[in-house]
């Protein structure tokens, strides 16, 4: 299992926040520049393949523009973990085939944590101190949809035809 | 087993159920130009049919008339897109896409409506089950004719007490926000709302009532069936027999609202940070803007009418009024409402979404100020100033003053 460095943020961070307007572009490095540009100008220059976001209440609140999930993935990060989700957003995330899960109450890590992660288990942890976090395990249609890749992905595989 | 509405709407529209997922069909599907302008290229690399072109309506409502040079080029590619759609229904022009939705005759309580765009669920004022989706989702039902979602828990919403004069949908929504909004305990919830009061709210209110459960975090809204849903179903010629949920049917949880006793205001940076509008005298704004799909209905623009008639728009203070559809428009013009907000010295503008995704005409510059009916206030989303969220009588009496004023003070 690799380890992968975690990023805390707060409460009620919205999609204004997670991808800044300006940066809705046809131009994916242009996108990918405003990558949580409105909580951290430092983190969007730094953020490396891998990382895990650790959010809050309410994570991904606002508007349904689904590119503020698309910079997740063209980020390259590992999971999205917080204590709840704005539906949109988490079904977008979902969509795209981003991993991302809920967990209650608080979570024991400092940013910058180097920390495991077993997605299908439900369960993250420090490799040195073994402190952990579990987290509600995705369900198994979610995971599916992961595991495709995506809810396109997933049309000819998981859905045989239309309606 | 005694069940609710949204249950029995769920069951009526169930394919299958897939794990702890349903996969629900739907009876509408809207589109509008900036989301939909996003669907294209991903549309025609899916490479498949529609399921159901008769069941899209596609509107053409934020970029309208477009601002920018780069805006008419995306709003015309849209149309292009639209018009290869054989069979869709397409409304363009005709004001903001859940407006145009709801005035619809098709389109009626216990259905199934989904839409690319987080305020779709304004349409269920009307009695049935809807919401917004992002463009992935939407590709995926505009090919398959359904979508995916887990059951969600449902509250039973009551509004009681009496409604003073001035209180409207939106303060409802405020006091709904006030009481959920920080906490964000029934994020996701479902909710069927009972409205009790005396003198209850007009459909109007009804609707920018459940545009602004987006705002809530609500999955639906439902504003359960009555007699004032029946009148506004039989003017567009809808008689469908409203579904109602069982007498008995048992809720996750339930929540009593009494109706504000004066105008509440959302104050930035988000839409559940509320006061009382007689606190915020001290607030001076640039401008006042009666408009969007929670706040440019007929019942908005009358209210702002009533209230400016016969008397001046404050100093440099921009009253900017947008109808919601082309419909609404007609309709103040031929009460004369326009004329009496022209002549106050507003400014009126054409049927679009203007300045509320701060994407068009009347948004607000650094340092500014503008009190709004809309539904938003986050940092950056009307332009780089502060927006107050409020009723169109707040709005209108504070377009005369020049700061933030309750309206019954005006009259
Ligand atoms: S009026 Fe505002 S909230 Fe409504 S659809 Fe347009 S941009 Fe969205």
């Amino acid at each position: 299992m690799t380890t992968h460095q975690a990023y805390i943020i707060g409460d009620n961070i919205c999609t204004d926040l997670i991808h800044p307007p300006d940066y809705f572009s046809l131009d994916k490095n242009r996108r990918k520049k405003g990558f949580l540009r409105g909580v951290s100008a430092t983190w969007a220059d730094t953020i490396q393949p891998g990382a895990i976001i650790i959010g809050g209440e309410n994570f991904g609140c606002g508007s349904s523009r689904e590119v503020t999930a698309q910079v997740f993935h063209d980020r390259g990060v590992k999971i999205v973990l917080a204590r709840s989700f704005a539906r949109i957003f988490y079904r977008n995330m979902v969509n795209l085939g981003i991993p991302v899960c809920r967990f209650r109450g608080d979570h024991p890590w400092q940013h910058g944590t180097e920390i495991t992660v077993d997605y299908d288990a439900g369960a993250c942890q420090i490799k040195t101190d073994q402190a952990s976090l579990t987290y509600e395990p995705p369900s198994s249609f979610v995971k599916h949809l992961v595991a495709c890749g995506g809810l396109l992905p997933a049309i000819d595989i998981l859905f045989s035809h239309a309606v | 087993m005694a069940q609710t509405l949204i249950d029995k709407i769920l069951a009526s529209h169930l394919l299958r159920q897939e794990d702890d997922h349903l996969l629900i069909v739907y009876d509408h599907l809207l589109l509008h130009d900036a989301t939909g302008a996003l669907l294209i290229k991903p549309f025609k690399n899916l490479g498949k049919p529609l399921a159901h072109p008769e069941k899209i309506l596609a509107a053409a409502d934020h970029f309208v008339p477009p601002a920018t040079a780069e805006r008419a080029e995306i709003l015309q590619q849209y149309l292009d897109f639209t018009t290869e759609l054989t069979g869709i229904r397409r409304k363009p022009f005709q004001g903001i896409c859940h407006q145009i939705l709801v005035e619809d005759g098709s389109v009626g309580p216990g259905q199934f409506i989904i839409g690319a765009d987080s305020h779709t669920i304004m349409a269920g004022a009307l009695g049935s089950m809807a919401c917004g989706l992002g463009s992935t989702d939407i590709l995926f039902s505009m090919v398959t004719g359904y979508t995916w979602l887990p059951r969600p828990p449902v509250c039973k919403l009551e509004l009681t007490g009496n409604r003073a004069p001035f209180i409207r949908g939106k303060d409802v929504a405020l006091a709904i926000l006030t009481e959920i909004g920080g906490t964000r305990d029934l994020a996701d919830y479902a909710f069927e709302c009972v409205d009790h009061t005396n003198d209850q709210l007009s459909m109007d209110s009804r609707f920018s009532l459940a545009c602004m459960a987006a705002e809530m975090g609500a999955s639906f809204f439902i504003i359960i069936p009555d007699a004032i849903t029946t009148n506004f179903l039989a003017q567009k010629g809808n008689t469908t027999k409203p579904l109602l949920p069982d007498a008995d049917a048992t809720y996750d949880t339930t929540l009593t609202i009494a109706m504000p006793e004066q105008s509440l205001v959302s104050v930035p940076p988000a839409p559940w940070e509320v006061e009382k509008a007689s606190d915020l005298g001290h607030i001076k704004i640039n401008q006042a803007f009666v408009g969007s799909c929670t706040g440019g209905r007929l019942e908005d623009i009358a209210d702002t009418a009533a209230i400016v008639r016969g008397q001046k728009v404050a100093e440099n203070v921009r009253l900017v009024v947008i109808p919601a559809s082309q419909n609404i428009y007609l309709q103040a013009i031929r009460a004369g409402y326009i004329e009496d907000i022209i002549m106050a010295g507003g400014i009126v503008d054409a049927p679009s979404c203007g300045p509320c995704g701060g994407i068009d005409k009347g948004i607000i510059g650094i340092g500014q100020t503008m009190i709004a009916t809309s539904n938003r206030n986050f940092p950056g989303r009307t332009g780089p100033g502060d927006t107050y969220l409020a009723s169109a009588p707040v709005v209108a009496a504070s377009a005369l003053t020049g700061v933030i004023t309750d309206p019954r003070v005006i009259n």
